[in-house]
């Protein structure tokens, strides 16, 4: 069955759609709130919720072909991880431990080694003002002003976080290398 | 985007999760998701029916617990209605002029006595079938007749308890001559401690006659409750109850009908 179809059968609330169309996504979404959410359980509960809000607001979503399914889903989850932080009121903090790291360049190589696992744990070490800011830089592919609107920060502010934050991970590879 | 960690985005797009968070069971997740998204509920929809029937079984387990236990071979009644609207005290004057009953008639009369201004109380006998209700008793004191006359003595009593409509229980035995018989009544010790219990009539009725001594609260030389003292002890001595103004055998015989627990167990004399 096609994702149109399954979306289709979605908003008639067929569980077996329904199915598909996690089993299809419960991973990728899985691994999008680990990145912005560290603990497990609580990463869990936000895909929990993610998948809930998809299905629920399915009957106003348009199918625009492959790949839409994936932007909207990921785009929920994103939405439902920032508000678990919100929860846990999200504390932009300037990083005194970051000014050692300012002009260090790790050089090309040294990320080239990382693999997903090390990655996540490294993003793990970020507080939660650079991690954020990072994750929606790096893999969402925002710009600081689309990240300052959607967390209601200055674009300075946003900036300042994914400075800190590049710079700390930097640091934290040159020490693991 | 930076350079140096612009492939981070491809290499966490191919990553397994299963890589990352090895214990993530997706299929646990996906029930926890089912149930969410399809609620089963559990709710029983009883119909209306059925709370009404536990209510008035409630109601009924409460009235079994308030009433004493039931005699099968019980010859008096008791009835829970409003007593009989009779307000005129009893003939009981020993010097009145006694009327006699007529055991035909069904509504209740009340002529005046030529002599004093006294009232008979005229009226049907009153027998089991006329209260026709449930029978419930209560205290059985034992009473001999000492009369040559079968009598049936009915004793109506209140129970007023709070929040509720009083209710009248009616009790009635019927004492063969020269034997003792069960005198029933509704004894204090049997309801409610909240409630309270009052003695409205005593009707002592000849029943050969159909003549009946009806003791109120308002009747001479004795009342229902100086009579209900004496019935159950907390009086010793003897009492007159009334007058009856024949015999069985309808014989014109004036004879004081006197209640005597003198010397321990109770005598209608």
């Amino acid at each position: 069955m096609d994702e149109a179809t399954l979306v289709k059968c979605c908003k008639d609330n067929n569980p077996a759609a329904q199915k598909a169309l996690y089993d299809k996504y419960v991973e990728p979404m899985m691994i999008v709130c680990l990145r912005y959410v560290a603990d497990h359980e609580d990463a869990k509960e936000v895909l929990m919720d993610a998948f809930l809000n998809f299905f629920k607001h399915i009957g106003g979503f348009t199918y625009l072909g492959d790949g839409s399914v994936r932007a909207w889903l990921k785009k929920i989850t994103v939405n439902q991880c920032l508000m678990q932080l919100r929860k846990r009121k999200m504390y932009y903090a300037p990083g005194k431990e970051v000014e050692q790291y300012e002009h260090v360049d790790t050089g090309e190589n040294a990320l080239d080694y990382l693999n997903a696992k090390e990655i996540m744990a490294m993003i793990h070490t970020l507080p939660d003002g650079y991690r954020t800011v990072f994750n929606l830089y790096f893999f969402e592919g925002m710009n600081h002003k689309e990240i300052s609107e959607l967390l209601g920060i200055s674009e300075g502010t946003s900036k300042s976080q994914l400075h800190r934050g590049r710079a700390l991970l930097k640091g934290k590879i040159l020490q693991t290398n | 985007m930076a350079p140096d960690f612009e492939n981070f985005n491809d290499r966490m797009e191919r990553a397994s999760l299963k890589e990352l968070m090895p214990g993530f069971d997706k299929e646990a997740e996906w029930l926890q998701l089912s149930h969410k998204l399809h609620p089963v509920k559990k709710r029983l929809h009883l119909p209306v029916w059925s709370y009404a029937a536990a209510i008035l079984l409630l109601l009924g387990t409460g009235v079994l617990f308030m009433l004493p236990p039931t005699t099968k071979n019980s010859d008096s009644v008791a009835r829970h209605a409003s007593p009989p609207a009779i307000v005129v005290p009893a003939d009981t004057s020993l010097n009145a002029r006694p009327a006699m009953a007529q055991a035909d008639t069904q509504a209740k009369e009340i002529k005046p006595l030529p002599n004093k201004g006294l009232a008979v109380v005229k009226k049907r006998i009153r027998t089991r079938k006329d209260h026709g209700l449930i029978t419930r008793y209560t205290a059985k004191d034992f009473i001999c007749n000492g009369t040559p006359c079968p009598i049936q003595i009915c004793i109506n009593q209140t129970v007023t308890c709070p929040h509720t409509q009083p209710s009248t229980i009616s009790s009635s035995s019927t004492l063969e001559p020269d034997q003792s018989g069960q005198l029933r009544y509704k004894a204090h010790d049997k309801i409610a401690k909240n409630c309270s219990l009052t003695v409205n009539e005593i009707e002592i009725t000849s029943i050969a006659t159909g003549e009946t001594i009806l003791l109120n609260t308002n009747s001479s030389p004795s009342t229902a409750q100086d009579v209900f003292n004496y019935i159950t002890g907390k009086k010793k001595g003897d009492v007159l109850a009334g007058m009856f103004s024949s015999d069985c055998d309808h014989q014109e015989k004036k004879h004081g009908v006197r209640l005597n627990n003198r010397h321990g167990d109770l005598i209608i004399e």
